[in-house]
């Protein structure tokens, strides 16, 4: 037990968590103590002696989980050792559940983890609609009804959309790029372990007093103030999760611009790399506003601080200013790393170079400093100076063109292609244009001043909401996670059930959310347990559907992990894909690559013959030769095209 | 050993010296035009050193004639300058590997180096001759950045262009160029002044361009052999307009026009030596192959002595 306790290791970190909640209690009781206050303060938002635990119990995990070790060592001045690569890779399942630096091993780490927290929100889901069914109230009453839609959206939100895309792209990105990992890679595990930190947090609110935080995954002050102790667990995991988030980006920041292979020039790297670039400008950028928001939050609710309270001269909208000055750049933190991984499915899928690719990455770069400019669109019916909706409409619907723009240059790239119908990434990346469309419409809509103020706080948000991030957002993933399957897993999964799970989830996902456009028009409420009669019908259908969409997932559940043990082996590049990632076996090295590789073209020069991303290993030194026979070569990223490598002699 | 008609070519940069003893590659980097003479030189001098193997690669960038927008366009241009050239070297004993590479030619060059890992960079390129804010020397570009020693080789030599005694002649053809009765032609007319020919062979009938490529290659090696300067390349477009941008952008003295004899000629039902004539009042003299014989059809001056 001493040894098991000396080694970094889940018993370790549930050790550690159990010793850090127990000083942070002991350091409450102690101050309260000697400050001559009540012992347990358990006034409806106040709790400390639960709060501080919130935290250093967390700290207490991660510490135990050896996150630290290293750090530890070298600030005590005592040897570290740069090249022990003993926390490296897996070998075992075992070796999934401790602190790892392998930036693969992490990857998957975030997407099972992520898919866990997918499932339980997914539950949730289930149980709300099974809730709406009727008018009236059949399973859970208003109270937990508002627990279990804020839970849902914080889940889907904070622990699956946001940190599954840098899960996928923890996998990929090192590869894609030629590096042998990411920059930092104790700094890229602990950002993953903080995330369940975060999960476990929004899922612990449903035990403490008063029931799971309930002011939505918006949080708004001064609801979320005097919210029961649950909204305070929402505070912490939040920060949690913005610390992983943060950390991340800031890993793949460095990464992409300090690791790239030689030849690997900005125009030339793969659009799911312009993606996590752009999205991780996000990360930095925002993130740190929203903490700081929730740090307020907390604040008002333990120590009685007067942020957001008005009585006592808080600023009540500067709250909303300060949430969605984060959260509208939010959407497209959760939708950028999707528009990468469409465009690596479709090029590879439609064999077929990217059209208008330079205008694809700039399109990236122009919707992240326009995402800045429009939050207060979610914000026309707050009482805000009225003079402020009008710039924000504009800018709202100027985003539309970098986003119009990605579209277009998809059709573009499909035009003329020979689609596969049979490939589920495929179908994915074909499904997710037709639903972000149908929700980039809305939002379009919803931009504009009269129609936001006509259905603003009903059903026709909570379609557009998910015709984005369920139609948008998950399909991308969805896509992704087929796409690279077999490079994670070394194995094949079954295309006819992809084909199945697609279909279903199409069909559910259409079902549920369309009508919520029209029942939405007409005025029906969202984050309300009870409806009036005359949406009856239409409720009966979503909840159907919505069931539809839940068993569809069980199908992914299933495919995945059957496939996963007993798939047929996957060969190194089963989509003949370009990219570096491809080049490599499946699943790849420890260390990415024997040699880093050289990058001498463009990554979707389709079509062209004989037309090379990168050169590998020894290829092209020795002209006697590893160069194939026909081969090098290549393009700039705009696609200008590679030749054969040919032979000339007497 | 002889340098078969290229010994007394060198490259007007002598670069850094390479012991070849010890074998390595060589790569000839062939920007927006193809070797020439001077290229071919440079590389035998290589390969008579001790350099074991011989890369040729092209960016894949506008050539500079040709105008071309298609992007498959590009790319056969450039593939063309490095299969032309190849063919040459091979005609001359030479084996060599080629590679067309990105449309941008410093990341082409930078990539090629990588790719091939050489000993030494034969580049063979215009002279500099566009300035303002955008202009970048790759051959500056090249020595400052690279870390093998970079040799210019200059494809338009401008003592050549500025002798008054060379006669720049741009042949056309693609059907006949390289029947033996044209190149002894072209020989005949260096023998009697000396001449320097750019020759290029526009689309025509149903040639490939592979087959275009090895009777270019063909022509090049046996004015080469003769010491006889000339360049040349595929062209994509239509003749006339091959012609033209030929005229606009190299220096054009004469016009050589070569062709099927008589009936046999697409070019010459088309009216193609009328309308050369309608765009250029350079001498244009036509000669159409019959039986092996090259046969003086048409030669004017100008316009107005032909009218």
């Amino acid at each position: 037990m001493t040894a098991a306790l000396r080694r970094p290791s889940l018993i370790r970190a549930g050790f550690g968590f159990l010793v850090g909640g127990a000083l942070g209690f002991g350091l409450v009781v102690a101050l309260r103590a000697i400050s001559g206050l009540e012992i347990f303060q358990t006034e409806q938002t106040g709790y400390p002696h639960l709060v501080v635990p919130g935290i250093t119990g967390p700290l207490g995990f991660l510490i135990g989980l050896g996150c630290f070790d290293y750090w530890f060592r070298w600030a005590a001045g005592r040897p570290t050792l740069p090249e022990d690569h003993s926390q490296h890779g897996a070998s075992t399942w075992r070796d999934y559940f401790r602190f790892n630096t392998d930036h693969k091993v992490i990857g998957i780490q975030y997407i099972v983890t992520t898919f866990f927290f997918f499932l339980v929100g997914g539950l949730i889901a289930m149980l709300i609609r099974a809730e709406l069914a009727q008018p009236g109230t059949q399973i859970v009453d208003p109270g937990v009804y508002n627990g279990l839609f804020s839970t849902h959206a914080a889940l889907m939100i904070f622990v699956f959309v946001i940190p599954v895309f840098a899960g996928i792209a923890n996998y990929v990105l090192p590869l894609m790029i030629g590096a042998p990992d990411m920059a930092f890679p104790r700094l890229n595990a602990l950002s993953f372990w903080m995330l369940p930190m975060a999960g476990l947090l929004f899922m612990a609110s449903f035990l403490v007093p008063g029931g799971a935080f309930d002011a939505g995954w918006t949080g708004y002050a001064p609801l979320s103030t005097g919210a029961p102790l649950g909204q305070s667990f929402f505070n912490l995991g939040v920060q949690f999760a913005g610390a992983s988030s943060v950390a991340t980006a800031l890993n793949f920041l460095v990464t992409i611009i300090t690791m790239r292979a030689p030849g690997m020039t900005f125009w030339r790297m793969p659009l799911l790399v312009w993606a996590n670039l752009s999205t991780s400008l996000l990360v930095v950028a925002a993130t740190p506003f929203i903490a700081g928001v929730q740090f307020m939050v907390l604040f008002d609710r333990v120590l009685d601080t007067n942020f957001f309270q008005a009585a006592f001269g808080g600023d009540v909208l500067s709250y909303q200013h300060i949430f969605w000055f984060y959260s509208h750049p939010a959407v497209y933190i959760m939708m950028l790393p999707g528009f990468g991984i469409v465009s690596e499915v479709i090029s590879t899928h439609a064999r077929k170079p990217i059209f208008g690719y330079r205008l694809m990455a700039l399109a990236l770069i122009g919707i992240v400093v326009l995402s800045y400019t429009v939050w207060a669109h979610h914000m026309f019916v707050s009482g805000m100076f009225s003079w402020l909706r009008v710039p924000m409409m504009i800018t709202t619907l100027l985003i539309a063109v970098p986003t119009g723009i990605k579209i277009f240059s998809w059709l573009a790239t499909l035009f003329d292609s020979v689609l596969h119908l049979r490939s589920t990434s495929m179908l994915f990346a074909l499904g997710f244009i037709v639903t972000f469309v149908v929700g980039g419409i809305s939002g379009v809509m919803l931009g504009m001043v009269p129609i936001d103020i006509h259905v603003s706080d009903t059903y026709f948000i909570v379609a557009h909401i998910h015709f984005v991030l369920f139609g948008g957002s998950v399909f991308t993933i969805f896509a992704g996670i087929y796409h690279w399957f077999p490079k994670m897993t070394g194995r094949m999964y079954d295309e006819k059930l992809g084909r199945v799970h697609f279909y279903l989830t199409l069909v559910g996902m259409l079902g549920t959310f369309i009508p919520m456009h029209w029942i939405g028009m007409e005025g029906m409420p969202r984050r309300v347990a009870d409806y009036s009669a005359q949406f009856g019908d239409w409720n009966l259908m979503i909840s159907v559907s919505s069931f539809i969409l839940g068993i569809a997932q069980l199908v992914f559940m299933y495919n995945m992990v059957v496939s996963w043990r007993y798939g047929p082996r996957a060969t190194a590049n089963p989509w003949r894909a370009k990219t570096i990632e491809w080049q490599v076996s499946s699943p790849p090295p420890i260390f990415n690559f024997d040699e880093i590789p050289r990058v001498v073209g463009g990554p979707y020069e389709f079509g062209v013959p004989g037309a090379r991303h990168a050169l590998m290993g020894g290829e092209g030194e020795d002209a006697e030769h590893e160069v194939p026979a026909e081969a090098a070569g290549s393009a700039s990223g705009e696609g200008g095209g590679t030749a054969t490598l040919t032979r000339g002699g007497p | 050993m002889s340098h078969e008609g290229i010994a007394d070519v060198q490259a007007d940069d002598p670069g850094a010296a390479v012991d070849w003893g010890e074998g390595g590659t060589v790569l000839a980097f062939l920007n927006e035009v193809a070797g020439g003479r001077r290229l071919l030189g440079a590389i035998r001098e290589r390969v008579e050193a001790g350099a074991e193997e011989v890369a040729v690669v092209a960016p894949q960038n506008q050539p500079i004639v040709g105008q071309i927008v298609d992007r498959d366009e590009v790319r056969e241009a450039a593939l063309s300058r490095v299969e032309v050239t190849q063919a040459v070297l091979g005609d001359f004993g030479i084996e060599t590997v080629g590679a067309t590479m990105d449309r941008d030619p410093s990341l082409a060059l930078d990539d090629s180096v990588r790719a091939f890992g050489p000993r030494e960079v034969l580049l063979s390129a215009l002279y500099e001759s566009r300035y303002g804010l955008l202009r970048r020397d790759l051959v500056e570009w090249a020595k400052a950045k690279l870390e093998v020693p970079v040799t210019h080789v200059p494809v338009r030599v401008e003592d050549d262009s500025v002798r008054w005694d060379v006669t720049h002649t741009l042949v056309v053809g693609t059907q006949t160029i390289d029947s033996p009765a044209l190149i002894g032609h072209l020989k005949r007319r260096a023998d009697d002044h000396p001449h320097r020919y750019t020759i290029i062979c526009p689309r025509s009938g149903d040639v490939g361009r592979e087959e275009v490529v090895t009777r270019l290659a063909t022509t090049l090696a046996e004015l080469y052999r003769s010491e006889i300067d000339a360049t040349g390349q595929p062209m994509s477009p239509e003749p006339l307009a091959a012609i033209q941008n030929a005229i606009e952008h190299y220096r054009v003295d004469d016009i050589l026009i070569s062709t099927l004899a008589g009936q046999r000629s697409k070019w010459l039902e088309e009216g193609l030596i009328e309308k050369v004539h309608e765009i250029t009042d350079k001498p244009v003299e036509h000669v159409g192959e019959a039986r092996g014989e090259v046969q003086l059809v048409a030669s004017r001056a100008t316009p107005e002595a032909g009218a």
